[in-house]
C-alpha cells in the first residue's frame, strides 16, 4: 500500500516539505535553462506518474492520458525558458497538463472512448473493500470491478471544471490554493466547485454510501 | 446480557474517490512511456519551437498576400483604361512645364497593331489597295517562283502604330481586348 501512496507523498506532506521540493525543482529547472537536458529527465521521472494520473482521471482513457502526458512534458520542455519560478514547478506543469486535457476533451466531446487501468490487487485486501462487500453482500472481486466502473462513470458525468477540482483535490491531494493556481481561478471558486461536485457525486454513488 | 449492536461503518465519498489512486499502470508501461517521451524530447530539441514555425508560416502567408495584392494592382493598372489618359495628362503637363517632349503613348481606346513578321521595308505601305500584284490572285508556288516568298527575319520587330491605315486588321488588338482574352484563357 505504501508504494501506491508514494506518488502522492509529496502532496500529502507538510507545507515546509512542499517548499523544499519547490526549491529542488527550481534548481533542476535552472539546470535545464542552462542547457542541461538530463536535468529534465529527473523532472520527468519525478512527475510522470502524478501527471499521468491527473490526465487519466480527467479523460478516463489510458491511451489519451499517455499521449497527453507526453505532450505536456514536451510543452513544458519547450517553454521552460520562460519559467520564472513565480509559482512552483509542479503547479506550472499541472496547469499545462490540465489545459491540454481540457482542450482535448472539448475538442473530442462527441468522440469518447473509455479505457481503464487495472485496480491494484492490494485494494481487495483493504478494509474499505471488506466493509463494502459485507454491506452490499457481494463477492469482493465483482464488487471492485463494479466499483471502478461506477466511480469512473460518476466522474465522467461531472462537468469539466467540477471533475478537474475533484481529481486534483480528492485524488491527487492538492490544496485549494494549489488548485486555484493550476486552474487560474480564486480559491472561493475552487471550494464552490468542489462542494457542488461532491453533491452530484453523492447522488450518483448513493448505493455505496448508504 | 444483550449483545451490543454493531453500528455499520459509514463509508464516505472521499474514501471511494481515493480508490482511484489505485488505478495505476504497471512498470512495463513506464518503460514504454519513457522511451517514447525520450524520442519526443530529442525530436523537440532538433525542431524549432512551434511559435517560430507559426511565425514563419504567418510571414509566408503575409508574403503570399502581398504578392497577390501586387498582382491584382498590376492587372487593375493594365485593365483600367483611364490610367493611360492620366499618364498622358501628366506627360502633357510635364511637357508644358519643362519643355521636354515626352514620347507618345497609345490610347487604350485606340487599336494597337502588331505589325507582324514582315521586314521593316515591307511595312512601309501594305494597305490592301496598295498591295503588290504578287499578293493578288492565286497562291504562288514556291518551287516555280521563289522570289515571291520573303524570309522571316530572325529578330521579329513588333511595332505599335497609330491608326493611319488598317493594313493588318487581323493583327489589330486593343490592349483591353488582349486583357479580356487573357482572362478568358485563364478562366
Amino acid at each position: 500500500m505504501s508504494r501506491l501512496f508514494a506518488n502522492t507523498k509529496i502532496l500529502d506532506s507538510a507545507p515546509s516539505e512542499h517548499a523544499a521540493e519547490a526549491s529542488v525543482d527550481l534548481a533542476l529547472v535552472q539546470r535545464v535553462q542552462a542547457g542541461d537536458v538530463r536535468a529534465f529527465d529527473v523532472l520527468i521521472q519525478k512527475y510522470r506518474e502524478r501527471l499521468y494520473a491527473i490526465i487519466y482521471n480527467l479523460t478516463a482513457n489510458r491511451e489519451d492520458a499517455s499521449d497527453l502526458a507526453q505532450e505536456a512534458f514536451i510543452r513544458a520542455f519547450r517553454s521552460i525558458g520562460r519559467f520564472k519560478g513565480d509559482s512552483s514547478f509542479f503547479t506550472w506543469l499541472y496547469r499545462i497538463a490540465v489545459n491540454a486535457s481540457l482542450t482535448h476533451l472539448k475538442r473530442n466531446r462527441l468522440r469518447r472512448f473509455f479505457s481503464f487501468d487495472n485496480l491494484s490487487e492490494e485494494i481487495s485486501q483493504s478494509e474499505l473493500a471488506e466493509t463494502l462487500a459485507d454491506k452490499l453482500k457481494t463477492d469482493k472481486p465483482m464488487l471492485i470491478k463494479e466499483l471502478q466502473e461506477k466511480l469512473n462513470e460518476a466522474l465522467q458525468r461531472l462537468s469539466l471544471n467540477h471533475r478537474t477540482v475533484v481529481v486534483l483535490f480528492e485524488i491527487e491531494g492538492l490544496s485549494h490554493q494549489e488548485i486555484a493556481q493550476v486552474m487560474e481561478c480564486s480559491e472561493g471558486t475552487v471550494r464552490s466547485r468542489l462542494h457542488y461536485a461532491k453533491l452530484q457525486l453523492q447522488s450518483y454513488l448513493q448505493d455505496y454510501l448508504r | 446480557m444483550p449483545e451490543p449492536t454493531q453500528t455499520p461503518r459509514k463509508i464516505t465519498l472521499e474514501e471511494l474517490l481515493r480508490l482511484k489512486r489505485h488505478e495505476r499502470p504497471g512498470p512495463e508501461y513506464w518503460a514504454r512511456f519513457d522511451r517514447e517521451l525520450n524520442e519526443k524530447v530529442w525530436r523537440a530539441l532538433a525542431q524549432p519551437a512551434p511559435h517560430t514555425n507559426w511565425l514563419a508560416g504567418l510571414w509566408e502567408r503575409r508574403m503570399r498576400w502581398l504578392a497577390a495584392g501586387a498582382a491584382a494592382v498590376a492587372v487593375g493598372f493594365v485593365a483600367w483604361p483611364g490610367h493611360v489618359a492620366t499618364i498622358q495628362k501628366s506627360a502633357a503637363s510635364l511637357v508644358a512645364t519643362t519643355g521636354f517632349s515626352a514620347p507618345q503613348f497609345p490610347s487604350a481606346r485606340e487599336p494597337v497593331r502588331v505589325a507582324a513578321i514582315f521586314p521593316t521595308s515591307e511595312n512601309a505601305d501594305t494597305s490592301p489597295a496598295n498591295a503588290p500584284a504578287r499578293y493578288a490572285g492565286s497562291a504562288p508556288d514556291a518551287s516555280t517562283n521563289p522570289a515571291v516568298f520573303h524570309k522571316v527575319p530572325a529578330t521579329v520587330a513588333f511595332a505599335t502604330e497609330r491608326p493611319n491605315g488598317a493594313r493588318f486588321a487581323s493583327d489589330t488588338l486593343s490592349t483591353a481586348d488582349s486583357v479580356i482574352r487573357s482572362r478568358e484563357t485563364a478562366y
